[in-house]
């Protein structure tokens, strides 16, 4: 001992301190599930192991590939492949040793804290993360063939289906969207989808049209979406490509005649194309679970994303309701960030750091027309409001240097967004 | 004796300062991890625009992020982004994208532009922005930046320059002695360092 310098000594410490606290953490190992390997639930995996390697954290995946719903409505225009928006699991779960259980989750135990799959095995869980995105609420509409009037809300072969129906379609044949009642996964979506499909339109197709039909009688970035839609596809002259109208719900889908009952009024509209945004929930597992509420999202403790019905169980991305922030892929990374934190503090009975929440979302409206929105949030009286004046919109009538940098600034969003989330590209 | 008993003292100490490193360092990553979803990990950006902010000078990263939350500094989402972080934040964040190591991806150049734009390089911009390393305090690295905001941030200076006076008389005087095209020679020469 008397040989050993001081620092000699401290190495020696710390080796011998750290084995004998990996062989404690080995027996005692805290467990985290995660069920749904979205904009969410992978960036929750990703960095809970990433802050604590001790942790063991499960991601349980319906599927081996993953393609993004951001920038799908560019596969709709033909501007991207869906190559272009495919990933996996592989990279980011080997660098992070995250367990992959490609399997669907079809119940949980919040007593016994298990997660049932769909092979009968049971998963135990010291804390879970429910992230499983979306689901129709088909509850209000007669179901009908999706293979043949497609969302296209959940991106991967519906997304295909949609392109190679707009693709099929005659020069001056019309395309309809409907939109449905707020709050639905990605606000500005269904206005950049219709400003995607005018451009094709515009390239291809000069005399179709896209018509809007909305349920709300305003949108997000709505002024931005009219001058955009003005100066690319005559919005507001009888050329227009693009026709917005505010009618109501979906009433009745008539698959043969390609026809949707619009609205109180029952207005009938007829296209080649119909794009059906259902109304929509939180994802299956959630309502199945009790994490829902009335409303069919799943009500939360804003600081931590703990489950107000359910503890233990923590809810993130689309499935949950974190009002003010949108339903958006930004929202969901940084409320897995703020989980993952929030999960490590309970499971180590520490103090959690101060959340910061944030959101910026683009909309690519043409080749090189893009705007965005942009919000820091954080939490006051238990609720998530707007920071100060931490929020804001592109400027209305920008230059267009400042719109073609922001189509560059959106492709370095996605680019960026999808390598922490999966450590790889397409 | 006296000796093993300061020993063990200090390793407790050093344990005891480990952990509340430890609780430095979720605050830390609460902060950063929201500014890695545009700028890359680490603060490395796979591009095409938003710029890599791994390894900047400390004092411009607080001066870029100070000048977009007055205005001084022209943005599209940074000046509203940054109203919402306090001095202390911003330079906690400082802290950790200066000591970042610069992780470079490749990206598309014209090798023609590159090597006409080394000679200019040579000529007006080595002084402060080596390729190299750092030879100017006040400097950060660009070499390997992305093009497309190479091109962003010199029309800035150029038209918007309240941000950079310097940068702004400098870019004048590099216009009326060469040309436009050589600017874009200059960029792409920059942009070649992967």
């Amino acid at each position: 001992m008397s040989h050993l310098t001081r620092r000699q000594f401290l190495s020696l410490a710390a080796i011998v301190g750290s084995f004998g606290y990996y062989v404690i953490k080995q027996e005692t190992r805290k467990k985290v599930v995660i069920i749904g390997g979205g904009a969410s639930g992978v960036i929750a995996a990703k960095y809970i192991r990433k802050s604590n390697s001790s942790i063991d954290v499960t991601l349980i995946e319906q599927n081996k590939h993953y393609y993004t719903c951001f920038m799908s409505n560019e596969v709709l225009s033909g501007m991207r492949t869906m190559q272009s928006i495919k990933y996996n699991y592989e990279h980011v779960s080997r660098e992070y040793g995250i367990n992959m259980l490609y399997n669907t989750a079809i119940a949980i135990d919040p007593i016994a804290k298990t997660v049932r799959l769909q092979n009968g095995d049971s998963i135990a869980y010291d804390r879970l993360i429910v992230s499983p995105g979306i689901d129709f609420k088909w509850k209000s509409l007669k179901p009908y063939d999706t293979n043949i009037i497609p969302h296209a809300w959940k991106a991967g072969t519906q997304t295909v289906i949609l392109r190679q129906q707009l693709e099929a379609m005659k020069n001056g044949e019309t395309a309809i969207i409907t939109v449905p009642p707020k709050p639905f996964r990605c606000p500005t979506a269904p206005y950049e989808r219709a400003s995607q499909i005018a451009y094709y339109f515009k390239h291809h197709k000069p005399k179709s049209k896209v018509l809007i039909l909305d349920a709300n009688a305003t949108f997000s970035k709505q002024a931005l979406f009219f001058e955009a839609w003005q100066k690319l596809y005559g919005y507001g002259t009888d050329k227009s490509i693009i026709e917005w109208h505010n009618v109501g719900t979906v009433q009745a889908v008539n698959i043969e005649k390609k026809r949707v009952t619009m609205g109180d009024f029952e207005d009938e509209y007829t296209g080649a194309v119909l794009n059906i945004i259902p109304p929509q929930t939180a994802g299956k597992i959630a309502i199945e679970s009790g994490l829902t509420d009335n409303s069919g999202w799943c009500p939360i403790h804003p600081k931590t994303f703990e489950s107000r019905l359910h503890k233990e169980i923590h809810v993130i991305g689309d499935a949950c309701m974190a009002h003010p922030m949108p339903k958006s892929a930004h929202s969901a990374n940084s409320q897995a960030k703020i989980c993952a934190e929030a999960v490590i503090s309970a499971l180590q009975e520490k103090e959690m750091a101060k959340p910061s929440y944030n959101n910026t979302c683009y909309s690519i409206a043409g080749k090189e027309f893009a705007m965005s929105v942009t919000t820091i949030y954080h939490v006051n009286n238990e609720k998530i409001q707007v920071y100060k004046n931490a929020t804001g919109q592109s400027p209305l009538n920008a230059s267009v240097e400042y719109r073609k940098s922001e189509v560059a600034y959106a492709y370095s969003w996605y680019n960026n967004i999808t390598q922490d989330m999966f450590n790889s590209t397409p | 004796m006296q000796g093993h008993i300061f020993k063990l003292l200090f390793f407790l100490g050093m344990m005891w300062h480990g952990a509340v490193t430890a609780q430095i360092s979720a605050q830390l990553s609460m902060l950063v991890n929201s500014c890695v979803v545009c700028h890359g990990t680490n603060g490395s950006s796979v591009g095409p625009a938003t710029p890599t902010i791994a390894g900047m000078r400390r004092f411009l990263f607080v001066t870029a992020m100070q000048d977009m939350k007055s205005g001084k500094r022209p943005s599209t989402v940074m000046g509203i982004i940054a109203q919402a972080y306090s001095n202390n934040e911003i330079e906690l964040m400082a802290d950790f994208f200066s000591t970042q190591k610069i992780v470079r991806y490749p990206q598309k150049f014209d090798a023609k532009k590159a090597q006409k734009g080394k000679v200019l390089y040579e000529q007006y911009c080595k002084g402060c922005h080596n390729i190299n390393g750092r030879t100017q305090s006040l400097s950060n690295v660009i070499a390997g930046q992305w093009i497309p905001y190479l091109r962003i941030r010199l029309s800035e200076f150029r038209y918007q320059g309240a941000s950079s006076p310097v940068m702004a008389d400098i870019l004048e005087y590099f216009i009326q002695n060469n040309s436009e095209d050589s600017l874009e020679e200059l960029i792409h020469f920059y942009g070649s360092h992967q």
